[in-house]
C-alpha cells in the first residue's frame, strides 16, 4: 500500500480523533486549506475515509447548506497503525545510530 | 471589504467547480458552501478568502483523479481514426500549420546562430570589446590607440587582460607563383589568446616581449597547418623555410578558432605584436592613432559596470596627463557579443515577431476549421455525454485531435524549414555576422517542438472547450436546440477571423514600410558609379617597396592595366567607399593662418589616391584639377577635397588655392587645395558624407592599395589578365583579391533587401491565411443559411440583394479587423523606426496601400460565396421544409 504523506497522516489522525468537518480539521492540524482538501480527496479515494452529509433537517432548521462530515474507515485505522509501526522502527534505528556514534 | 472578500471567495469556488468532473461538481460546491456558511460569523473576510483558496488544489486533485492513462491511449487511437477518415481536412489543417511552424523554425535557427548562441570562447559573458569614444565628436566608438591600451593594461584591476589585434594579410612565398599565397593573418598582443581563453592544440602562444623578427614567429591555424605541413606535429617549434624567409611556428590553434570580427577559421596566421616596442618611441601618435581592435576579459569578481567605472577613472587620469591627445576621450566597454552583432538584433526580433504572427494566423485558421468540424459533430459529442463521458474526457479527446494535427504539421514544418534555411542563408546579404553557423540542431528542434505543441494547444483550446459543452438534451433533439451552440461557434469564428484580418494588415504595413525604405535606399545617389567596376586589392612587401618604391610599382602596374583591352580607366586609393577592410582614418586639420588646435580639433578623413582614380569611379570633378602624374614627392604637397570639406571649411569661397595643415605624419607640411570633387556616400547609403581630403599617392606612397578598374563590359572578365600582369611585374607580389564593386557593396544594400524580402514573404503568408479565413467563414455561413436565403428569395429578394447581404457580412469583418489592425500598426511601428530609411513609420501612403490591398483581397474572398448565395434556387431549398 502507498505510503501516506505528512499532510495526509495528520488529516487522518485528526479525523480519527473525532474531528469531521473540513474547516475544523484545518484548525486542529494547522494545515492550510490547500493541503487539507486535496488530502481529504485522496484519502477518500483510497478508501481510508468515507464521507456523509449532515442531516438535511438540521441544516434547514439553521437555514444553511448541509456540511460534509468525514469519518475514518477500518482501512484508515490500519493505515494509522502501519504508520505508527513504521515510525517506531525508524525511531529505534535512529536511537541506535545516535548511541553508536556518541 | 468583507463583502468584496466574500464575493471573491464565491468566485474562486465557482471557477474551481468548473474544473471538477461533472459527476462530483455539485457535491464539491455544496461542501465548500457548507463550510464557509457555517463559519461565516467567526471568520473575517480575509481568512475566509484564504481558506477558499484551497478549493483550487482540491478541484485539481478531483480532476486528475479521473485522468487515466489507459483511456488516454484509447482516445489517441480514436483521434487517429477520426483524422484518417477525413484526409482532406487533415491536409488543409496540417499544411497550414506546417507553413507556420516551418517559417518560425527556419527564422529561429538563423536567429539562434546569429544572436542567441554564445561566442565560441570560454565564459563568453566576461568578454568585452574595448573602444575609445569622444562625446563631443559624436560619441562613436573608435578602436583604441596603442599608448592608451598599454596604460590601461598596467592600471586596470577589474580587467584580467586587454588584448589588441589588427587583421591584415601575409604573403607566404612558395617555389612558384601557384604556391605563393596570401593568407588572412592578424598581429596580436601577448594577451590575445589568454583573454579569449582558447588554448593552442599543440605548442604554445605568444609571451610578452616576443616580436616579429628573424626568424619570424607565428602561431598557425589548423587549416593552414594541415594544408602546408600535412598536420605534421614535428613542425611545431622548428624553423620552416618559405623560399627566402624563415618562420618559426610555435603553436597550432584548434580548428575553427575565430579571431573576433572574422569568420571561423578565416584568419590562419597570428604574429606577435608588442605595442610597447612598436609605439613606445612615438608617444603622441601612440595615443592619438585610434585604430586597434581590442577586447578584454572582466576579472572573476568584477562586473561590466565595475570595469566601466574603473576605466572611466583611468581614462580621466590619462586625459589630465595628456590633454593634447586624450582630452574628452573616454573608454567604452561593450559586451563582445553585442559589439559583434550590432544592429542586426532589432531587425531579427522584428522579423521573428512577424513570423510569430504568421504562426498565430495559421493556428487561427486551424481553429476555424476545427470549429466547422465541431458543427458536424454536435450529435457525436451529445451522444457521448449522454452515455456518461465527462467533459474532461471530451475536451481531452478534442485536444488530442488538434495536437495530432499539429504534430503532423510540425513534422512537415521542420522539413520545410530545412529547405527554407538553405535558401535564406544563400540569399542573405554579406555581413550578417555568424549566419554561416546556422544549423538545424537540438535547440532548433526543441524550438520546433515547442512551436508545434503550442500551436496544437492554441488551435485546439477554443474548439475543445466549446465542443465539450454540448448539452445532450438540446443537441439530440436535432435542429432547434443546436442553434444556440451553433451561434456561439459562429461568434467565436467571427472574432478569430477579425483578429486574423487585424494581424494581416499589421504585417502588410510592416512589409510596405520595409519595401519603401529599401527603394529609398536604392534611390540614394552614391556620388560614384558602381557598375562595371573591378576592385583589385594589393599589399606590397615593405622590405622591397618601402621608402617610396611602392609609387613606382603601382605607376607601372596601372599603366599595364590601362593598356589591357576592355579597360576604360583605372586608378588606386587607400580608402574605398563602403568597404569595411579599408584604411580610413580621421586626422585633425586647420586652415593656413590659424593656430594649431589643442586636443581633438576638427577632423578630416585622409586618403591617398593615384591619378585616374576619380575618373575610374566617375566621381565628378567640381573645380580645379584631379590628381595627375606631375604630383610626385619632389613637388609641393597638394590635396583634393570633397564638397563637404570645401563648403564647411571655406564657406562662400572657392576652396581651390587655399592651404591647410593636417596633423598627420608631422605638423609642418602645408597642403594646397588644387581641386574639389563631388561627395560620395562613403559610409553606406544611409550615412551622410563626411569631410575628406585626398593626397596624391605618389606624394605619400602606401604599400597597400585598392586598384579600381572601369571596364566597358563585364569587369570580372578582366581578372585573369590582371593576375597575369601582376605576376609578370613581380612574381613575389600576387594580387590579394579581385572582386566587383557591386559585390563589395552588396552587403550594404543587402540588409535592407533581405529585411524587405522576408517581411514581404511573411505578410503574403498572413494575407493568404487571413483571406482563407474570411473565405471559409463567409462560405460556411452561406451554406448554413441556404434555407434562409432561399426563403428571402421566395419572398421577393433579388439575387443582387442576397449577394449584397453576404458581401456585407464579410466586409463587416474586414472593416472591424482592418481598423483594429491599423491601430495596432500605429502602436507597433515605433519598433520599426530605427530600421527604416527615408520613410516614416506612420507613413500614410503605406497605411492606405495596406488597407486597400487587404480590402481587395477580402472582397475577392467574399465574392465567390456571395455569387453562390445569389444562385440559390428558392424552390429547391424550400422543398426540404
Amino acid at each position: 500500500m502507498k505510503r501516506l504523506g505528512q499532510a495526509q497522516l495528520k488529516v487522518l489522525e485528526a479525523i480519527a480523533s473525532g474531528t469531521g468537518y473540513g474547516f475544523d480539521i484545518m484548525d486542529q492540524t494547522a494545515l492550510a486549506s490547500g493541503s487539507v482538501y486535496p488530502a481529504l480527496a485522496k484519502l477518500e479515494k483510497s478508501g481510508l475515509l468515507r464521507s456523509r452529509w449532515e442531516s438535511a433537517v438540521v441544516a434547514r432548521r439553521d437555514k444553511r447548506p448541509p456540511r460534509r462530515y468525514y469519518e475514518i474507515t477500518a482501512a484508515g485505522h490500519d493505515a494509522i497503525a502501519d504508520a505508527l509501526a513504521e515510525a517506531r522502527s525508524l525511531a529505534r534505528s535512529l536511537a541506535r545510530t545516535v548511541k553508536e556514534s556518541s | 471589504m468583507r463583502d468584496l472578500s466574500a464575493r471573491l471567495s464565491r468566485l474562486l469556488i465557482a471557477m474551481s467547480a468548473w474544473l471538477v468532473p461533472s459527476s462530483a461538481r455539485e457535491r464539491f460546491r455544496q461542501e465548500w458552501d457548507g463550510e464557509l456558511f457555517h463559519r461565516a460569523n467567526d471568520l473575517n473576510g480575509r481568512d475566509a478568502l484564504r481558506r477558499s483558496a484551497g478549493a483550487v488544489p482540491h478541484a485539481v486533485v478531483l480532476l486528475t483523479s479521473e485522468w487515466r492513462w489507459d483511456t488516454m491511449f484509447q482516445d489517441l487511437h480514436y483521434a487517429l481514426r477520426t483524422l484518417i477518415a477525413r484526409p482532406l481536412f487533415v491536409l488543409a489543417a496540417a499544411s497550414t500549420l506546417a507553413i507556420g511552424i516551418g517559417a518560425n523554425t527556419a527564422l529561429f535557427s538563423i536567429l539562434d546562430a546569429v544572436i542567441l548562441r554564445p561566442l565560441p570562447y570560454p565564459e563568453p559573458s566576461r568578454l568585452v570589446a574595448v573602444f575609445e569614444s569622444h562625446l563631443a565628436l559624436g560619441g562613436t566608438n573608435d578602436g583604441p590607440a596603442p599608448g592608451n591600451v598599454i596604460d590601461w593594461n598596467t592600471q586596470s584591476t577589474t580587467l584580467e587582460g586587454i588584448a589588441a589585434w589588427w587583421v591584415e594579410s601575409t604573403t607566404l612565398m612558395g617555389d612558384d607563383a601557384v604556391d605563393t599565397v596570401e593568407v588572412p593573418s592578424a598581429k596580436v598582443t601577448a594577451d590575445f589568446f589568454p583573454v579569449l581563453g582558447v588554448e593552442p592544440l599543440i605548442g604554445r602562444t605568444f609571451i610578452p616581449d616576443e616580436v616579429e623578427g628573424e626568424p619570424r614567429i607565428a602561431v598557425v591555424g589548423y587549416d593552414l597547418w594541415m594544408r602546408r605541413f600535412g598536420g605534421d606535429r614535428a613542425v611545431v617549434g622548428r624553423d620552416v623555410r618559405f623560399k627566402n624567409e624563415v618562420w618559426r611556428i610555435i603553436g597550432v590553434m584548434p580548428t575553427g578558432f575565430r579571431t573576433p570580427g572574422t569568420l571561423p577559421g578565416e584568419v590562419q596566421l597570428w604574429k606577435p605584436w608588442d605595442l610597447e616596442m612598436g609605439y613606445g618611441s612615438m608617444p603622441d601618435r601612440a595615443r592619438d592613432h585610434r585604430f586597434l581592435r581590442s577586447a578584454a576579459r572582466i576579472a572573476e569578481a568584477s562586473s561590466v559596470a565595475d570595469a566601466q567605472a574603473e576605466m572611466d577613472v583611468i581614462a580621466d587620469a590619462i586625459a589630465a596627463e595628456h590633454p593634447k591627445t586624450n582630452e574628452g576621450w573616454g573608454v567604452s566597454l561593450v559586451p563582445l557579443r553585442e559589439s559583434l552583432i550590432g544592429d542586426t538584433r532589432t531587425a531579427f526580433f522584428v522579423l521573428l515577431g512577424a513570423v510569430g504572427f504568421v504562426l498565430l494566423l495559421a493556428c487561427a485558421n486551424v481553429t476555424s476549421l476545427l470549429l466547422v468540424r465541431a458543427s458536424g459533430r454536435t450529435r457525436e459529442m451529445a451522444v457521448r455525454t449522454a452515455l456518461g463521458a465527462s467533459r474532461l474526457r471530451l475536451s481531452r479527446q478534442l485536444f488530442l485531435e488538434s495536437v495530432t494535427l499539429a504534430a503532423i504539421g510540425g513534422a512537415a514544418g521542420v522539413v520545410l524549414s530545412r529547405i527554407a534555411v538553405t535558401a535564406l542563408v544563400r540569399f542573405a546579404p554579406a555581413g550578417i555576422p555568424r549566419i554561416e553557423d546556422t544549423a538545424l540542431d537540438g535547440r532548433v528542434f526543441l524550438f520546433g517542438l515547442c512551436a508545434t505543441l503550442a500551436s496544437g494547444l492554441l488551435a485546439g483550446i477554443g474548439p475543445a472547450f466549446q465542443g465539450s459543452t454540448a448539452i445532450p438534451s438540446h443537441s439530440l433533439k436535432n435542429g432547434v436546440g443546436a442553434v444556440s451552440s451553433e451561434r456561439r461557434r459562429r461568434q467565436l469564428r467571427t472574432v478569430i477571423v477579425t483578429g486574423e484580418v487585424a494581424v494581416a494588415i499589421m504585417l502588410l504595413v510592416g512589409a510596405g514600410l520595409f519595401l519603401q525604405s529599401f527603394s529609398r535606399v536604392l534611390g540614394v545617389s552614391l556620388g560614384f558609379d558602381p557598375e562595371n567596376l573591378l576592385v583589385v586589392r594589393m599589399r606590397l612587401d615593405g622590405k622591397v617597396y618601402g621608402g617610396g618604391g611602392a609609387d613606382g610599382y603601382y605607376r607601372r602596374f596601372l599603366e599595364e592595366i590601362r593598356a589591357l583591352p576592355g579597360v576604360v580607366s583605372a586608378g588606386g586609393t587607400t580608402g574605398l567607399p563602403m568597404d569595411a577592410l579599408d584604411i580610413d582614418f580621421e586626422r585633425p586639420y586647420w586652415r593656413d593662418g590659424e593656430p594649431r588646435p589643442d586636443g581633438g580639433g576638427t577632423g578630416v578623413q585622409v586618403r591617398m589616391a593615384t591619378d585616374g582614380y576619380f575618373e575610374a569611379m566617375r566621381i565628378p570633378l567640381l573645380r580645379g584639377r584631379e590628381v595627375d602624374s606631375r604630383d610626385d614627392r619632389d613637388k609641393p604637397r597638394v590635396a583634393i577635397v570633397n564638397e563637404t570639406m570645401a563648403e564647411q571649411s571655406w564657406p562662400g569661397e572657392s576652396a581651390v588655392g587655399k592651404r591647410l595643415f593636417i596633423d598627420y605624419q608631422n605638423y609642418e607640411t602645408v597642403y594646397e587645395v588644387v581641386g574639389v570633387i563631388g561627395d560620395t556616400r562613403f559610409y553606406g547609403h544611409k550615412n551622410a558624407s563626411r569631410r575628406a581630403v585626398y593626397i596624391p599617392h605618389a606624394q605619400n606612397p602606401y604599400l597597400p592599395l585598392n586598384i579600381v578598374i572601369r571596364a566597358n563590359g563585364n569587369p570580372q572578365a578582366l581578372a585573369p589578365a590582371i593576375r597575369e600582369r601582376a605576376l609578370d611585374l613581380d612574381p613575389s607580389q600576387p594580387v590579394h583579391s579581385i572582386q566587383t564593386m557591386a559585390a563589395l557593396m552588396g552587403g550594404h544594400v543587402g540588409r535592407d533587401r533581405f529585411a524587405a524580402l522576408l517581411m514581404t514573404a511573411f505578410a503574403s503568408m498572413a494575407v493568404l491565411l487571413a483571406t482563407i479565413g474570411v473565405y471559409s467563414i463567409v462560405a460556411f455561413s452561406v451554406s448554413q443559411r441556404r434555407r434562409e436565403l432561399g426563403l428571402r428569395m421566395a419572398l421577393g429578394a433579388r439575387s443582387a440583394d442576397v449577394e449584397r447581404l453576404v458581401l456585407k457580412g464579410g466586409l463587416r469583418i474586414a472593416a472591424t479587423g482592418g481598423i483594429i489592425g491599423l491601430v495596432g500598426a500605429l502602436l507597433g511601428s515605433r519598433y520599426l523606426e530605427s530600421l527604416l530609411f527615408g520613410v516614416s513609420a506612420t507613413d500614410p501612403l503605406t497605411l492606405g496601400a495596406a488597407s486597400a490591398t487587404l480590402a481587395v483581397t477580402v472582397l475577392a474572398a467574399c465574392y465567390l460565396p456571395a455569387r453562390r448565395a445569389a444562385r440559390v434556387d428558392p424552390t429547391e431549398t424550400l422543398r426540404y421544409e
